[in-house]
């Protein structure tokens, strides 16, 4: 064989992939041939070379940064989205609590405020008249977290009595120019005891005599219930006294009960104008306070409140202006109820021609 | 002959069936495993470390992209080391044109958005001055390989830093197994013809 052709299967021959005679015929060219011993020997060197070749190492953070990668393509979303949905056994249960939770936080507060408004109508019942609606006591409670000031039957103050942004006016009297003029509460709210919203109360006349503001202040922490609305301009007031019992709502359920008696007196007067503005008077002399006053055609209706032991002179003062006739027999005391306060009773005057 | 005849049974076979299922933790397990091989079978092709690793790194993630649809017609290594390989071409082809033939150290730092990369020599127990001679050396041969055409170069990497067979080569490459034959005789006869021209003198030493 020539050397050429057995140099080119010195490569093959090195690698021991011939086959047994050919390397016979390769082992017998080498034994005299010095030009392919070389060759091959050159061979062998390059491919150790080629072997010795130091490898390289990875970087350190190749695993961490390829396997990163891999998820972040495939893998990762995959749990992302199965993290959205759950399997089903985890899943409903979970729903029907939520519902359930839901609706029982829904009803509960659906019926707080339905209580409201219902106990907020409760005295409007005896008070009924004309088209107003339902005239409901308004109170207007403002918790003071600085303690309040209650305005207990005190004729106090003056026109308005800012509290905590509240600018309450009550104009007395001389509302009875409204007529119909709703007052409602809306909605009452349960406020956090602190700085409860301005509501915007029109101040009507300037009457400076006011027959009361009343700022019933809550002392307790319990969540004060403010005026949704704007409050009518008839002075909304109501008398509290200071033994008042301060209960949590609702307000005017307690409210209410005090009033265990009330009655009606109907003054027959000329001009009943002025006779509105001396009942007015008297009420506030008398450390009573007007609730509502309306104007019919022929008449003024006023209701106030003010403490049973006031009633005899009340009435004696209200002769002065003119002819009472009693709708009900009163000085009559009867049982209180134990806890509450008995002292007020609502006085409903009419005067009429 | 024997060698070209083994068949061997795929040692990963039960990571690859779980990465099917769609357990992507268990890849990184063949990621540690066959990192550094493939990182330097794709070094030794592209001749630049930084387009090994981003190679490398572009062929697992795309083996296990792939996963589902492996076959086990080969060997799981062998299957990836068909992509490393395509994937080293293809950069090849993109970087080729803006390859600067400068003179090339495997000790200078390779600039990646890493910072810079110092190769990671295995740790040698020879003298400072005979290490300094390898380094020298290998020098010459990374050299002399780069300065292969491509399909020579992929067989002798395949076959003499990998340690393939012919026949994992001929699967590989999609080629004759006569071709094996004959471009790896001429791969490693234009090696040595260059080193020799290299080395001048101290070849024979």
């Amino acid at each position: 064989m020539e050397c050429n052709k057995i140099q080119e299967t010195l490569s093959s021959y090195l690698d021991g992939i011939l086959t047994s005679e050919e390397n016979k015929l390769i082992d017998e060219h080498l034994k005299s041939c010095q030009k392919c011993q070389g060759a091959l020997a050159d061979l062998k060197k390059t491919v150790e070379h080629i072997k010795n070749m130091e490898e390289v190492e990875p970087p350190a953070w190749f695993t961490q940064k390829t396997m990163a990668r891999i998820k972040a393509e495939t893998g990762h979303q995959k749990g992302f989205l199965q993290k959205l949905f759950y399997p089903l056994h985890i899943k409903l249960p979970l729903e029907a609590i939520a519902v359930i939770a839901i609706a029982v936080t829904t009803i509960y507060i659906f019926k707080s405020v339905q209580s409201e408004i219902q106990l907020a109508k409760v005295p409007s019942e005896e008070i009924s008249k004309s088209e107003a609606p339902s005239p409901i006591i308004a109170r207007d409670e403002v918790s003071s977290t600085k303690g309040g000031s209650t305005i207990g039957g005190k004729q106090s103050t003056e026109t308005a009595i800012k509290k905590d942004g509240f600018a309450l006016s009550f104009a007395p009297a001389p509302p009875l120019k409204k007529t119909g003029e709703e007052k409602k509460i809306a909605a009452i709210e349960k406020a956090k005891p602190s700085p409860a919203k301005p509501a915007e109360i029109p101040m009507t006349d300037k009457e400076p005599v006011t027959t009361g503001k009343f700022v019933e202040a809550q002392k307790a922490p319990a969540p004060a219930v403010k005026m949704y609305e704007a409050m009518p301009s008839a002075g909304v007031t109501a008398s509290i006294n200071n033994e008042m019992k301060r209960e949590s709502l609702p307000k005017l359920k307690a409210f209410t009960s005090k009033i265990d008696k009330s009655f009606t007196l109907t003054i027959i007067t000329k001009d009943i104008d002025i006779a509105a503005k001396n009942v007015d008077v008297i009420i506030t002399q008398l450390k009573g306070k007007i609730i509502k006053a309306e104007s019919l055609e022929n008449k003024k209706i006023l209701i106030a409140e003010i403490g049973s032991k006031k009633l005899q002179e009340l009435i004696e003062k209200l002769r002065i202006i003119g002819r009472i006739k009693e709708k009900e027999p009163f000085l009559e005391t009867g049982e209180c109820r134990k806890e509450l306060d008995c002292d007020i009773v609502r006085v409903t005057i009419i005067l009429s021609l | 002959m024997s060698e070209d005849k083994e068949i061997k049974a795929d040692e990963d076979y039960e990571a690859v069936s779980l990465c099917k299922k769609g357990d992507v933790d268990v890849f990184e397990v063949l990621v540690r495993k066959y990192q550094k091989k493939m990182i330097n079978a794709a070094y030794r092709i592209t001749g630049s470390y930084e387009d090994a690793c981003e190679v490398v790194q572009d062929a697992f993630v795309s083996a296990y992209k792939a996963i589902k649809g492996f076959e086990g017609k080969s060997r799981f290594e062998t299957w990836l080391y068909t992509i490393v390989i395509n994937l080293s071409r293809n950069r090849l082809k993109q970087t080729r044109s803006r390859q600067q033939q400068e003179a090339f150290s495997m000790d200078d730092p390779v600039e990646t958005e890493e910072g810079s990369i110092k190769f990671e020599h295995a740790s040698n127990e020879l003298s400072a001055l005979k290490r300094l001679e390898q380094r020298e050396i290998q020098k010459k041969v990374q050299e002399c390989i780069r300065s292969l055409d491509d399909e020579f170069r992929e067989v002798l990497v395949l076959r003499d830093m990998q340690g393939f067979s012919y026949d994992e080569i001929s699967s590989m490459l999609k080629i004759a197994d006569g071709t094996v034959k004959s471009r790896l005789f001429r791969a490693r006869d234009a090696v040595k013809n260059c080193l020799k021209k290299m080395f001048g003198q101290s070849w024979h030493l």
